[in-house]
């Protein structure tokens, strides 16, 4: 359980953070030659001078993602939804600060949705860290480019021709390896291609009843599809074929899915609800046969995430709680009671490199959270470990080699010369032409 | 760049053997490149060692290593690698093996850097200091075998494994012939810049001065193969790939984790078989399955690496005694670092490269124990040949004859145990014990080094000890040595049936998958194959 001084740490890192959240200002960008939208931010201006708007001057946070960049940097996107008329559907890229723990109070760049496309309803970041895809509720899907360092950073928009107007999709995934990417629609439509060329793999209007979750393999050949109906599916990248179908009792329900990232660990988790109780169970992928099963969070969740080395797995739940898991033991290590009070928790992902866990809600917007498990080796104290057993050793060794005269057994005793005694000696043409084996040199 | 690599990793694995495959066995394989030539670098050196250190005055035969110090410069390097194993293989299971994998790289560097510098000008210090960093530098090379071998099996195909394997620890060949090659181009070089007369003409004036650098350029050089694997295996993309469905260790994995789960509740037929496989290490079941087969493989590789460990470091000795290298006292220092070198390296280009890729063309066809068993018998064979008519060999005319069965029995090391240890071990014990098992034989083969650098050096001297080099005491002489190394071989050979006899196990089942995993591969197959069939229905 968490100790008394944990829980105070927590709640005075969310009550900063959410006190910098809602201090946030707009910022758009200005473009003269477009007349709405200088109107719109006159309105946003004339809104803040009042002082007492009663809401938010920002639309809720509807989902988020780490970027992870150059040089251990990480980046946070997030997908804002309209709110009003007054405030547009916005992406917006913050960086973090690993010291604090939190996110840059303005953000580095922002994307100005048009008020046809929609909302974000869910973002997915390419391995490389150079670009994401983000699912509009319009039924579209739009790439988006990062470009530039921390200080001048700017996001390019490209439309995706496959991905234009299928349908509003629940999830959307790139590969371990970055080059496959899936969509799993609203109506049970699932795709599969291969990125970035974007050649069809799988096109199934009919993979599910609707599609909840998926997640693909760490080496990048299956993809697990979960139905909200209950079943979950595994499909073979390479060809799109159907490979599985879990199995499960009648009462279960599999929601979520979470490829092991672990290479030891071939496994699947699943969140599987049963009646009123939700469980998480563990799939063998070599034979898909479940191994078993655990209770971890207390309501039912509604998202799951698996950390970058695989160690960590972590539920998100619908009344607002965390909890993170140790893999290899399937013990929790870290709970966060209500982090989002009473709100379902859209979205869940760990940092790239750090202990620390990106959650956002409608209701609370993103938090950062600091996880209380055991700090990693760091690579600097390891290297101080070799480093005091290469001077330890070296120290033992000196005290031989002063007391050790008797065993290096020098002939000329203690102060052997470290080479013989070199005599000039005056060659005669004839002898040192008889030494050389290869002939007269003049030759 | 990375989106580049990682893409390379993809087509790794779907493609078939193709240029990729190549590119991985020489980058995996480096790694044993580096360890065979730092190991065996300093049996190339030692000779000059005892010239310049420990040269002294008026004595008839130039300066050689007292047996102490010469089994210390010789063999500290395996007290490190058994350490550096234990060391590194603990530090792995902590923080991941990636991330270790450039200490211990690093480490070979700097050692290797180290072993040719000196804390100051005695002779005493300089050989000190050479010792001291011969063992962190087997400390390093400790903690990167086993870190190739994991590469080796991450980065193989799926369907080529085992011949895939085999050529990378052939690898090792080419790490010997490699110091070889350096030591003649170095000798060579030096040889024609700095003339000296033979010993026995003037004593002091055949050892030059320049030829304290020629010890410390071959062993530094070391620092060189291992800084290209380091930058060679950073430019690899990140391991995305369940090792354990690559290396067959997905029960140990399922049953892992089961241990921390609820277990669904299941059939008897299938309980039953949970219990019959929940024995641990060491208990009474597992001693009566499978403790055969782990001394089976502990001592094979125990007894081989006496053996090849013992003929590696002591080559120069058999060929001195014998007269295909001349008397030391007929050569000045850097003739004879030349003729050393020329001599290891025509054996290991004819005989151990050879026998290393006659192994990975055939292991998959004919087995491992045909393999195993072939290897020891010849080497068996070819040693009494050499030791029994002894003095049939000693006389000029007939050397060649010997050199020739003495090749053969490094052409059957190789082709042969040498690499079927490594192999076998991996591959006959159940999942949960495999990687437990193989580092038990692994540290046994190292052990089987230790005994060889150390114990061979004594045995191989002259019984007369007036003929024995200086601070010998008398040995058994090299004909009755090689008569040791035949009945190791032997034993050898004997100890190679306890692996498969204790299951009853014919010739031609060993020489493919157990049983075990033939089974899983079959069902797997018939399973993909059921489902490939099967339309798509809506769910």
């Amino acid at each position: 359980m968490l100790s008394f001084s944990s829980l105070t740490f927590l709640f005075k890192i969310c009550r900063r953070i959410q006190f910098s959240d809602l201090r946030r200002a707009p910022f758009v960008a200005l473009q003269l030659e477009k007349r709405s939208e200088l109107a719109i931010w006159v309105s946003n201006f004339r809104t803040l001078s009042m002082g007492n708007d009663a809401g938010s001057p920002q639309g809720p946070v509807t989902c988020g993602s780490w970027i992870r960049r150059p040089e251990n940097l990480n980046l946070v996107v997030l997908g804002r939804s309209r709110r009003g008329s007054s405030c547009p559907s916005l992406l917006e890229i913050f960086s973090f600060d690993p010291k604090t723990t939190s996110l840059s109070t303005s953000p580095l760049t922002t994307y100005v949705l048009e008020a046809e496309e929609g909302d974000p309803v869910a973002i997915t970041v390419h391995p490389s860290g150079d670009d994401f895809v983000c699912a509009l509720s319009n039924g579209s899907c739009k790439l988006f480019e990062l470009y530039g360092r921390e200080t001048n950073m700017k996001l390019l928009a490209k439309e995706l021709a496959p991905l234009q107007g299928i349908g509003p999709q629940k999830c959307i995934s790139f590969s371990v390896d970055g080059s496959k990417f899936a969509a799993g629609g609203m109506d049970g439509h699932l795709r599969i291609m291969e990125w970035p060329s974007m050649r069809v793999i799988l096109d199934e209007p009919r993979a599910h009843n609707s599609v909840q979750d998926m997640d693909f393999s760490l080496d990048s050949e299956f993809l697990a599809s979960t139905s909200t109906d209950g079943s979950a599916r595994i499909w073979k990248t390479e060809d799109g074929v159907p490979l599985n179908t879990l199995s499960r009792n009648s009462d279960e329900k599999i929601e979520l899915c979470r490829f092991s990232k672990d290479g030891t660990k071939p496994f699947l988790f699943c969140s599987v609800q049963k009646g009123d109780t939700s469980v998480t169970a563990v799939y063998d992928i070599s034979t898909w046969n479940k191994i078993g099963h655990k209770r971890l969070i207390r309501k039912s969740a509604s998202v799951m995430s698996i950390s970058n080395d695989g160690k960590y797995l972590s539920l998100g739940s619908k009344d607002g709680d965390i909890c993170v898991v140790e893999v290899k033991k399937m013990q929790i290590y870290h709970y966060s009671k209500r982090l989002h009070l009473g709100t379902n928790i859209a979205s869940l992902e760990f940092c790239p490199g750090e202990r620390v866990v990106l959650t956002t809600s409608v209701e609370w917007g993103a938090l950062v959270t600091k996880l209380t498990v055991p700090k990693d080796w760091k690579e600097w104290q390891i290297y101080l470990v070799l480093l005091g057993l290469f001077l330890a050793s070296a120290v033992a060794f000196y005290i031989f080699f002063e007391n050790s005269d008797s065993f290096w057994n020098f002939p000329m005793g203690k102060d052997q010369p470290a080479r013989p005694r070199f005599k000039p000696v005056l060659k005669d043409p004839q002898s040192y032409d008889d030494q050389n084996i290869w002939g007269p040199v003049d030759m | 760049m990375a989106r580049e690599q990682i893409q390379v990793l993809n087509a790794l694995d779907v493609a078939k053997t193709q240029w990729y495959h190549f590119t991985a066995i020489i980058i995996a394989g480096m790694g044993f490149f580096t360890d065979a030539y730092d190991l065996f670098c300093i049996s190339l050196v030692t000779k000059l060692l005892g010239r310049i250190y420990y040269h002294v005055d008026g004595a008839a035969k130039p300066g050689t290593l007292p047996p102490n110090v010469s089994a210390a410069v010789n063999g500290v390097a395996f007290c490190g690698t058994l350490s550096g194993q234990l060391f590194f293989g603990w530090l792995g299971d902590k923080m991941g093996r990636k991330k270790v994998y450039g200490m211990t790289l690093m480490l070979m560097v700097i050692c290797s850097i180290g072993s040719g510098l000196s804390f100051g000008h005695s002779a005493k210090s300089v050989i000190a200091t050479l010792c001291f960093f011969r063992f962190w530098l087997g400390f390093g090379i400790g903690g990167d075998y086993p870190l190739s071998a994991t590469i080796m099996s991450e980065y193989s195909n799926k369907k080529t494994r085992g011949a895939f394997i085999a050529a990378v620890f052939a690898m090792q060949g080419f790490g010997i012939l490699a110091g070889g090659i350096f030591a003649i181009i170095i000798s060579v070089a030096f040889k024609e810049r700095f003339d000296a007369p033979p010993y026995e003409l003037d004593p002091a004036g055949s050892t030059v001065a320049q030829a304290d650098y020629i010890w410390r350029i071959i062993v530094m050089v070391g620092a060189l193969p291992a800084a290209l694997t380091y930058y060679w295996r950073m430019k690899m993309p990140e391991t995305a790939r369940y090792t354990a469905l690559v290396a067959k260790n997905t029960k140990q994995a399922a049953a892992d984790m089961s241990k921390v789960l609820q277990v669904e509740i299941q059939a008897e037929p299938q309980k039953e078989e949970q219990k019959a496989n929940s024995y641990g290490l060491f208990s009474k079941e597992f001693l009566r399955r499978h403790g055969l087969h782990l001394l089976g493989t502990a001592s094979t590789w125990f007894l081989l690496d006496i053996a090849f460990y013992s003929q590696n470091l002591f080559q120069k000795d058999i060929f001195s005694a014998i007269g295909w290298i001349p008397p030391a006292k007929t050569m000045n220092a850097i003739e004879e670092v030349y003729r050393i070198a020329r001599a290891q390296t025509l054996i290991a280009l004819c005989s151990t490269v050879p026998g290393y890729w006659f192994t990975v063309a055939l292991i998959d066809k004919i087995g491992r124990f045909a393999i195993q068993l072939m290897g020891f018998f010849f080497m068996t064979v070819f040693m009494f040949a050499l030791a029994i008519p002894y003095d049939h060999w000693t006389h000029k005319d007939n050397r060649i004859g010997f050199v020739v069965i003495y090749s053969l029995t490094f052409f059957f090391a190789n082709f042969g145990p040498n690499a079927t240890t490594f192999v076998v071990p991996a591959e006959i014990f159940p999942a949960r014990f495999r990687s437990t098992c193989h580092g038990i034989s692994s540290a046994s083969g190292k052990l089987g080094a230790i005994v060889g650098a150390f114990g061979f050096l004594y045995l191989a001297q002259n019984k007369d000890k007036s003929k024995a080099d200086a601070g010998y005491p008398a040995g058994i002489g090299v004909k009755n040595a090689l008569i040791v190394l035949g009945v190791v071989n032997i034993l050898g050979f004997f100890f190679t049936f306890l692996v498969p006899e204790a299951n009853g196990k014919s010739l031609e089942e060993m020489s493919g998958e157990n049983d075990e995993d033939v089974g899983t591969q079959e069902e797997s197959e018939q399973s993909h194959s059921h489902n490939n069939n099967r339309t798509v229905p809506y769910v």
